[in-house]
This record gives structure tokens, C-alpha cells and sequence, in this order.
């Protein structure tokens, strides 16, 4: 493995200084920010076209681009998905500093350039197994109780699948929940979900640009094996005051944003909250309520200090908390419950160094709370509980981004992450028994990496994106050092059809306690210890994708192999509801250590995704046929087992249609729909009991029939019964005086299929056998939501 | 506002609701099989061993007694050529035989087979030659409440020498016997299940942290017990503790067997026993 760095290495240092670079021809940069009109969005990925020379580039997360060409006259066409494409000519005699402003499509209806110009192909990307999804699109796709839910569309792509009814946690290629690296503003989001996993915390409101690697990881990102989903926050309006509301099924939600100075500085802030227990309250006991709630905030800021220099402040906080307040007959006071919440916080700095180099420095807060309550008052004292877990990180990592010439655009970059992890914090006060503790176990830990990539043609056919990140763990005096190169390859067979292949390595030093994968509360982030250690992944993947511009659609095909190691699970009978405060502060003497296995993983299958991303007719088909095993030697005996995700097919079909455009005259009308279908999970079903007993040591043995226990089949060796389910949703939009108006109607799980969210072994109502009982926690679920945008 | 918030009422019995019904999906067919355990040690004064059914989980009524069968024929036999039939004693409930009439020989491999309504299963196991000695068993009081409630924390640490020949395989059992006059029985308080697998020295210790609630301030009595067991006894009892019964959200702990055609396992130990001292 390190021969393979070093030759990485070898290759990384002899393109960086290769003629082609540095070549000194006489040669301009056009450079800037590609902007949305009306309010002044900075654009990420636009396409920034040189057609003549078959050449051009795609303005980065920051809405930055840099051009250099040799001197001379060039038609240049910038255009980004649902925006008008525009088409200039440019003199290039001297570096141009130059603003493109799009307008979204509808608009502008005069210039036409066609479609083959429009936009970023697939055929044309270097990088695969990368999925951008439009924030249009997680507005139109119906959703449970009418939640928009960034995660649960991601769940629709090959590749993703999900984990149980109604569950936006997501497993790619076979990894686990815990293996993606959630960013939201460069914060990692440690907990992305609400009400145990129903809901994730995006709504899509807040935010610019969702983007899903699944693969072929450029080396700039790092810190879990199976993928990347990141985010970012839209800036908010520099022209004007801007808005959206909506009011919902389970919660309402309300966004604005809108100038400070007007073109220079902006803000946006977004909120949303649950009011069952608002709704509930008043039909409640008074001495005793019980009640539940979420809600999410987000805010940005920023301000142009001038052209080269640009301040981001974005921050998220939202929480989820369980209560129970009851009064006794003594009037004596006990409230109860458990919350847990992420707060993130992002300071970033663009600063443009020259017309082909652009940094971005971030200092970056991020944490995580989980907490059990419990105050008491009794006649003879107070009695005060408190259990909690979390993590908590600060970063500060720097990018730069330098565009030496059309062939080549470099990235590079360092990142410090302090996470402080806090497995379990005890706090408990009883005025009876005189007892006043508070324990705490903490770690302290390092996050360190530095890397470098080029994403480079070499010819007119062939682009590659060599990298390499280097990564550092340190705990408790113990430290890790892990090369991981990566290297992604497109080579164009014809104009709209071309060959890719990827390979990455990644290692990932934070872990998650769970075994639900459905975002419990309860689920606990530790980090790589000199027992526990760092998981490693390697991947390999190819395919083809395919431009066909005419039709406006493209498709993909992808296969992989994944093999993982070191991954962690619980141990047999683990419980992961044992949340007993006592028993987690008892940590010190069984720590998490002992109660997990590590492991091993391997993950291959092929993925087809036919999209069409313009048009009145949008959507897609996506397929997956995969593999995924695991070996723990501590579990199954030792043997190899399917995972539980392990999904031989998995189907997903996405449609969105714009029967007609809302107009002053006239409503304008969208009908959209999902089919899904997923093979069943993989458990271990009981199927027999016997007396097993325990030896008894010292007295006389007798019989020793001891306690029942199960007979299983092998371990995942059944299959749960195939899921699959239609949502569909019809939003009728009207243009008011002040606002658009639009009703949105959806039904989720269309035709009441039953699908299975666990199995138990109970009877049904017509006999007193033991029966294998399904439960189905989401039959048909219809809703309406009322929005208004302005 | 009215009727949207009528809606919402409406609509709110659908966000908990759940349906239960029997699984669509066929469950495995299986068969009740036989189920041998037996405890092998030079220590004890026979040979014992059970036979009972397994039972089928679904389509039956549950509330099976797992009695033992009483009428089956069981075989001892050692890797030199000895036998013996293992009759069924009605007093212990389980097939007896004394080891005046059959020695358990340390070193020796012993198979036990069953043979009831057609079905035969059998199970093996080699003796391990050592006992293990303890060499130190003592304890500590970490804590103590000075409430009405005594509540106590014992911290035991039992140490021994290995054996570096071999793998093996060691149960750690600490046993507390009640202050009180009426009961004199030793319970079971602790359990330790070690392999010497990645030890790295001669040296062998097991910790072991004990709450004791009672009404008491005076201290019980301690024993501490060191099995040198085979590998069967160690995968088996491993794994048996750690079977906290059915509920979906606990992870299966499938049970470990090497009783062939059948589940359970015979398996075998050796056994030694210290009283632990306080430490002052």
C-alpha cells in the first residue's frame, strides 16, 4: 500500500510541475462569481463554456470561476440547470474580472442557445458515482405528512438505501449509517434526524445546493468510508426581502431572507416547528402532561468587504425533546424526559488571492447533546438526574483553489478537527440519601489532514482527478497516520458518451454505537482508541455515462467493489435501549470497548440511473443490484453473514410534472409520484426454544433445566417481506396580489401496502397460536400543507 | 382556520397509528430436535447429562414445560475403548452415572450419545489436564452510603498463573452467601468468561465490580471459583450469558452447540476455590 502512495505521490509532483501547467504563452484570465438575478445568490457548479475550443469550467462552491486562455476572441456561454443560458463575446487582451448574471428559467425567453450548450453533461464530469439534487426537486417529491426531507430523496438514488419504514437514515454501498459524512456548511452534523429517524433535519428551505458521492471520493473530502453528503446554505437575497411560509400537517415552517446593505450584505433565517403538543395540551390532565416536539433554525449572514474578500456566518440549531410534567396530590413536582439537539456554527472567509487562485478559510463549531432528565421534588428533598452523551468539535480548515489554465484546476487544503467526545456525563443530587455525584468520561481527540488534487485533461479525450489526503488521529497519546490516495478517470468515447473509473481509500476515526441505524437518540459517536481501530475502506468502481442532449436526458451505469475493515457492531444480546443512567456511569469499569466486535465488510453490486433534469417532465429511474457481507469473529461464529441493508434489488422511480404554469389568469398545476421497491431486510429470525442452562458451581447440580432460549436461523439469514410503496402529491399554485400561493395534497404509501417495520412473535386475534407478527407503523398517510412564497 | 385545524385533528390518529397482523412472509419450517448438556468434571462425583425437546416457536400454543425425557438411551464412552450406559435417576431428574462406576480421567476424550424415537445425537469432549490455582482472591470496599439503605460496592480481583502450553479457556465465578441466619445458600453475583488468547505473560486476573444492597452493615461471605475449562464450555457459556431473551430491539445471541444432529453441548472443566480476604 505505501509503494502505491509513493508512486501517487510521484505522479501528483510531476503534474503539478509539468510544462503544461506553467507553460509561459501569452495568456488572460477571466475570473469571477456566477450570480442569480434578483438577489444575488452566489451559483455553485455553473457551466462556464468555451465551445470553439471545447474547453471551459464550472464555477466552484463558492460561485467562483477562473478562466485562462490564450489571448484572443471568444465566445463564452455560462448556464446552469432551470437558469437561461447567456451567451457573450469576449476580446480576452487583459485578465477580466467579470460577474455573470443569470435569470431562472421562464424569465427571459429571447435567447436561445441550444441545448447541447446548456449545461454540465455527465459525459463531461471527470468524477463518478456523484449525484447533485436539485433543491426544486426535494420541494416537488411528496413526502411523509407532507415533510419535504433532503434524505429520504436521497434515498431514492442507486446506490442508497434506506433502513426501515419511514426511516431518512441512509446506507450507501453497503455502509452503515454512521459512515457518511454529513456537512452543512463545512459543519459536520453528527445527529441528522428528528422523532427517531422519521424526519432528518433539511427540509431544503435553507438551502443552495445538495450534492450525494457515493464513490470515487475527490481527496478534499475525508473522515468516513461510504459517503459524502454536503450541503450548502443558500446566502439570502442583496436586493430584497424575500420569503416563504408554510403551514403543515405536523409543523409549520417560515423562511427569510433579504438584504442588510443592499448588494454588499444579506441574511437568511429558517425555522421550523412541531406543534403536537401545542395541539394536545389542552385535552390533557393538567396535573399530568406529556408532550413532543422538534424544531430546527437556521441562519446565514454575510457581506462583501470587496471584491476579492467575502465573510460567511452560518449557523444551525435545532433540538427534539420528550417531556412529562405531573403534580401530586402534595402538590409535589416531578418533570421527566430526554432531548437532544445539534448546533453548528460556521465563520468562513473567501479571499481571492489573483484572478486563478481562491481560498476559503472556515472555522467551524459543531455539537451534538443527548440528554435523560429528571427532577423531583419530595417531601423529604429534591431528587435531580441527568444523563447525557455527545460530542463536540471545533475545526479550522483552510481550501485553496488555484485554475492555472483550462486544463487543470487544483485543489488543495489542511483541516484541525478537536472533537471532544463525552460517551457519558452523570449528574445526580437526592436530598434522602445525601448522594451528590457527577461523573463525567470524556475524550479528547485530533482530526488532522492535509491533501491535494488536480483535476486535469490530458488530451481531448481524457480527464483524470489524481489525489491524495493525508490523515492524522491522535487520542490519548496514541496516534494514527493513513495515506489515502484517490484517483478518478473519464475518457470520452464520443461527445456524449464517456468511459469512467475511480478508486478511493478512506479511513474513518469516529464511530457510532448503534445497531438501529434509525438515528436513536441513543446512538453514541466515540472515537478510534488503541483498541478500537480507525475503519478502513478501500472502493473501486466504473461505468459509463451517457449524454443523450437531443431528449434531454443522461444515463449512467456504475459497478463497484468495496471492501471494508476494522467496522464496528455491538457484540451478541447487546441491547441498544439500555439506557439506564447507572449502568452508563458505570462505564469505567465496562467500557464501550468491551461491548463491540470489529469487522469486516464487502460490498459490490451495479447501479443504472436514467435522469432527466429539464423539462416539463422531470425525474428519474434508478436501479441497484447488490451484495453486501460481513465476518466479525465474534459474531456468527465467525462465519460470514449478510448485512441487514443487504438488498439484492432495490427500484425507485421518480416523476415530476408541470401540467401547467401558474400565470396571473390561471392556477398553475404540478403532479409528481414515487414507486419504490426494495428487497426485505436480512434478520435473524427465532424459530425453536430449549432449556439451556447456566452451570451451576458449588451445590448439587440436579436437574438443571435453566431458562429458555432461542434457536435462530443463521444469522440474516431471513428475509423480511419486500417493501414497496407509491407516494404522490399534486401542488395547484396560484399568483396573489402579494404572494404566490400554492396547496400541496400528497398521500404516502398510496395503495396501504403493509410493509413490515419489525417482526415479534405474538398471536393474532383468532387463535392462540404463536404466530410470526408483523407491525406497520405507516399505512396510507394523506396530507396537505399550505405555502405561500413571496 | 376552523377546518384546517379540523383537518389536522382528523389527520392525527395517522401519525402514531400502527397496524399489527400476522407476517405475510412464510416462516422456516422446522423440526423439534434433541437437546444434550452435559457438564464433565474429575471434580464432581458423577457424570451427569440431560435430554430434553426442543419446540417449534410458531403454530403452537407456546407454554412448553421442556421436561426432561426420561426413557432414553444414553451412552458414555472415553477414547480408550470404555462405555457405559447412563441410566436416567428419577431423584436428580437427569441421566446419572457415579464416577466410582465411570471416572472422568483428566486428558481423555469422552463422547456422550442420545438415542430417542429414532433420533441419535451425540457430543465430545477432551478433559483439560490442569487445575488452575488461584493464586490471590481478594476484595475491597469501593463505596458506602450512609443512608438507611446499605449500599456497597465490592471490587473483586482474583489472580492466577497460565499455563503457556496451550490455549485455555477460564470461568470466574464469584459467589455470595447472605448474612442472613435462615439462608446459608452461596448465590451466583458475578461471572467472567477469559481466554488467555492475547495475554502476554504468565500472569492471569480478572477485575469484577459488585453492588450489594441489603439492610445490613455486615459483610458476606465470599467464594470465588476458577474453572480451567475446554474450549466448548468457554463458547458456550460466553454466549449463554449473554441471552437477554426476545425483543426487537436487542441484537440475537444465537447459543453455541457441538452436540451433533442436536443442539446443547457436552463439554467439560476443571475446578478449584478460594475464599477471597478483605483488604483493610
Amino acid at each position: 500500500m505505501y509503494k502505491f502512495t509513493r508512486l501517487f505521490i510521484f505522479a501528483i509532483i510531476f503534474l503539478l510541475f509539468s510544462k503544461n501547467i506553467w507553460s509561459q504563452t501569452q495568456r488572460f484570465t477571466i475570473s469571477g462569481y456566477v450570480k442569480e438575478k434578483g438577489s444575488a445568490e452566489l451559483m455553485i457548479g455553473a457551466s462556464i463554456a468555451v465551445p470553439a475550443i471545447r474547453s471551459g469550467t464550472v464555477s466552484n462552491n463558492y460561485g467562483f470561476f477562473s478562466l485562462t486562455l490564450p489571448e484572443g476572441k471568444y465566445e463564452i456561454i455560462v448556464s446552469y440547470i432551470g437558469f437561461e443560458p447567456k451567451a457573450y463575446t469576449v476580446d480576452l487582451k487583459k485578465n477580466i474580472e467579470w460577474d455573470v448574471i443569470l435569470e431562472p428559467s421562464g424569465i427571459m425567453k429571447e435567447l436561445v442557445v441550444s441545448s447541447q450548450k446548456q449545461k454540465v453533461h455527465l459525459a463531461d464530469v471527470t468524477q463518478m458515482s456523484v449525484i447533485e439534487i436539485p433543491i426544486q426537486q426535494i420541494k416537488d417529491i411528496p413526502a411523509l405528512l407532507g415533510e419535504k426531507d433532503v434524505m429520504k430523496v436521497i434515498q431514492l438514488l442507486p446506490g442508497v438505501q434506506k433502513g426501515g419504514e419511514g426511516n431518512a437514515g441512509i446506507y450507501v454501498r453497503g455502509g452503515g449509517p454512521d459512515q457518511n459524512l454529513i456537512i452543512l456548511d463545512d459543519a459536520i452534523v453528527y445527529n441528522a434526524f428528528h422523532l427517531f429517524g422519521f424526519f432528518s433535519l433539511f427540509n431544503g428551505d435553507a438551502l443552495k445546493s445538495v450534492e450525494l458521492t457515493k464513490g470515487g471520493f475527490p481527496a478534499r473530502f475525508g473522515g468516513r468510508l461510504s459517503s459524502v453528503i454536503e450541503m450548502n446554505m443558500k446566502e439570502g437575497n442583496k436586493e430584497k426581502i424575500k420569503g416563504e411560509a408554510g403551514i403543515g400537517i405536523i409543523s409549520s415552517r417560515l423562511v427569510l431572507e433579504g438584504p442588510i446593505i443592499k448588494g454588499k450584505s444579506s441574511f437568511l433565517v429558517s425555522a421550523r416547528r412541531t406543534y403536537f403538543d401545542a395541539l394536545t395540551m389542552p385535552f390533557q390532565d393538567p396535573n399530568s402532561k406529556a408532550g413532543y416536539y422538534f424544531y430546527d433554525f437556521n441562519a446565514k449572514a454575510n457581506y462583501e468587504i470587496n471584491t476579492h474578500n467575502k465573510i460567511f456566518l452560518s449557523g444551525y440549531f435545532g433540538s427534539d425533546k420528550f417531556y412529562l410534567k405531573e403534580t401530586d396530590f402534595n402538590n409535589f413536582k416531578t418533570s421527566a424526559g430526554l432531548q437532544w439537539g445539534n448546533l453548528t456554527g460556521t465563520l468562513r472567509w473567501n479571499h481571492q488571492y489573483s484572478p486563478k487562485l481562491f481560498s476559503n478559510t472556515s472555522l467551524i463549531f459543531s455539537n451534538y447533546k443527548f440528554e435523560i432528565f429528571e427532577q423531583a421534588q419530595q417531601s423529604n428533598g429534591n431528587f435531580q438526574l441527568s444523563y447525557s452523551s455527545g460530542i463536540r468539535d471545533y475545526a479550522l480548515k483552510h481550501d485553496l483553489d488555484y485554475r492555472p489554465n483550462t486544463n487543470h484546476s487544483i485543489k488543495m487544503g489542511a483541516q484541525i478537527i478537536r472533537h471532544q467526545f463525552v460517551p457519558s456525563a452523570l449528574v445526580l443530587k437526592d436530598d434522602f440519601s445525601g448522594l451528590n455525584s457527577t461523573q463525567k468520561n470524556e475524550f479528547i481527540a485530533f482530526e488532522n489532514a492535509i491533501y491535494v488534487e488536480d483535476d486535469m485533461k490530458i488530451g481531448p479525450r481524457l480527464k483524470l482527478n489524481p489525489g491524495l489526503r493525508l490523515t492524522h488521529f491522535n487520542v490519548s497519546g496514541v496516534n494514527y497516520f493513513k495515506p489515502e490516495p484517490r484517483i478518478g478517470m473519464s475518457y470520452k468515447i464520443k461527445s456524449d458518451l464517456a468511459a469512467k473509473a475511480s478508486f478511493a481509500i478512506m479511513n474513518q476515526y469516529v464511530h457510532l454505537l448503534s445497531n438501529t441505524g434509525i438515528g436513536l437518540p441513543t446512538d453514541l459517536w466515540v472515537p478510534t482508541t488503541k483498541k478500537v481501530l480507525p475503519q478502513t475502506s478501500w472502493q473501486v468502481a466504473g461505468g459509463f455515462a451517457k449524454d443523450f442532449l437531443e431528449r434531454n436526458f443522461s444515463i449512467s451505469v456504475e459497478g463497484y467493489y468495496k471492501r471494508a475493515s476494522n467496522i464496528i457492531s455491538f457484540k451478541e444480546g447487546a441491547s441498544f435501549l439500555d439506557v439506564d443512567p447507572a449502568a452508563a456511569a458505570d462505564a469505567g469499569t465496562t467500557p464501550w470497548e468491551q461491548n463491540i466486535a470489529m469487522g469486516k465488510m464487502w460490498s459490490y453490486g451495479a447501479e443504472f440511473l436514467l435522469q432527466k433534469k429539464t423539462g416539463d417532465f422531470t425525474g428519474w429511474i434508478g436501479y441497484t443490484l447488490s451484495w453486501t457481507q460481513m465476518q466479525f469473529d465474534e459474531l456468527n461464529f465467525g462465519q460470514k453473514f449478510w448485512a441487514k441493508y443487504d438488498r439484492r434489488h432495490d427500484i425507485s422511480l421518480v416523476g415530476m410534472y408541470k401540467v401547467r404554469e401558474e400565470t396571473p389568469e390561471q392556477n398553475g398545476v404540478k403532479i409528481s409520484a414515487t414507486w419504490v421497491y426494495g428487497t426485505g431486510n436480512a434478520i435473524t429470525l427465532p424459530v425453536a426454544e430449549y432449556a439451556a442452562p447456566i452451570h451451576q458451581l458449588g451445590g448439587s447440580q440436579g436437574f438443571f433445566g435453566g431458562d429458555i432460549v432461542s434457536q435462530y436461523t443463521g444469522k440474516n439469514q431471513f428475509r423480511m417481506a419486500p417493501y414497496h410503496r407509491m407516494d404522490l402529491g399534486i401542488q395547484v399554485q396560484k399568483q396573489m396580489k402579494h404572494w404566490v400561493r400554492t396547496w400541496e395534497f400528497s398521500v404516502y404509501n398510496l395503495y396501504n401496502r403493509f410493509n413490515p417495520y419489525f417482526y415479534y412473535i405474538g398471536s393474532d386475534n383468532n387463535s392462540m397460536q404463536r404466530k410470526l407478527m408483523q407491525v406497520t407503523i405507516f399505512p396510507i398517510v394523506p396530507s396537505v400543507s399550505w405555502n405561500i412564497k413571496f | 382556520m376552523k377546518n384546517y385545524i379540523k383537518t389536522i385533528l382528523l389527520a392525527l390518529p395517522f401519525l402514531f397509528a400502527s397496524c399489527q397482523r400476522v407476517a405475510t412472509v412464510p416462516v422456516p419450517n422446522v423440526e423439534s430436535k434433541l437437546v444434550l448438556f452435559s457438564f464433565l468434571s474429575p471434580e464432581d462425583n458423577g457424570v451427569e447429562a440431560t435430554l430434553t425437546y426442543s419446540v417449534p416457536i410458531y403454530n403452537n400454543n407456546g407454554g412448553a414445560s421442556f421436561s426432561p425425557i426420561p426413557d432414553a438411551n444414553l451412552v458414555i464412552s472415553d477414547n480408550n475403548g470404555n462405555s457405559k450406559v447412563m441410566p436416567f435417576n428419577s431423584q436428580k431428574m437427569t441421566y446419572y452415572l457415579p464416577q466410582s462406576e465411570f471416572p472422568i480421567v483428566p486428558g481423555l476424550s469422552y463422547t456422550i450419545t442420545a438415542t430417542y424415537a429414532g433420533k441419535t445425537v451425540k457430543g465430545t469432549s477432551i478433559i483439560p489436564l490442569q487445575i488452575m490455582e488461584i493464586d490471590e482472591a481478594k476484595y475491597s470496599v469501593v463505596t458506602s452510603s450512609n443512608a438507611s439503605q446499605y449500599e456497597k460496592q465490592y471490587l473483586f480481583s482474583v489472580k492466577w498463573k497460565d499455563d503457556l502450553q496451550q490455549r485455555n479457556y477460564f470461568r470466574v465465578n464469584i459467589q455470595e452467601c447472605n448474612i442472613y441466619q435462615w439462608d446459608t445458600s452461596y448465590y451466583s453475583v458475578r461471572d467472567e468468561f477469559v481466554t488467555d488468547q492475547n495475554s502476554t505473560g504468565d500472569q492471569m486476573a480478572v477485575s469484577h465490580k459488585y453492588y450489594a444492597y441489603n439492610n445490613s452493615k455486615d459483610t458476606p461471605n465470599f467464594v470465588a471459583y476458577l474453572l480451567n475449562t475446554d474450549v466448548h464450555y468457554y463458547e458456550y457459556h460466553r454466549r449463554r450469558v449473554n441471552f437477554q431473551g426476545e425483543d426487537p430491539f436487542s441484537e440475537p445471541a444465537p447459543q453455541y452447540a457441538n452436540v451433533e444432529g442436536g443442539l446443547g453441548v457436552v463439554c467439560s472443566y476443571r475446578k478449584s476455590k478460594k475464599t477471597p480476604f478483605q483488604l483493610k
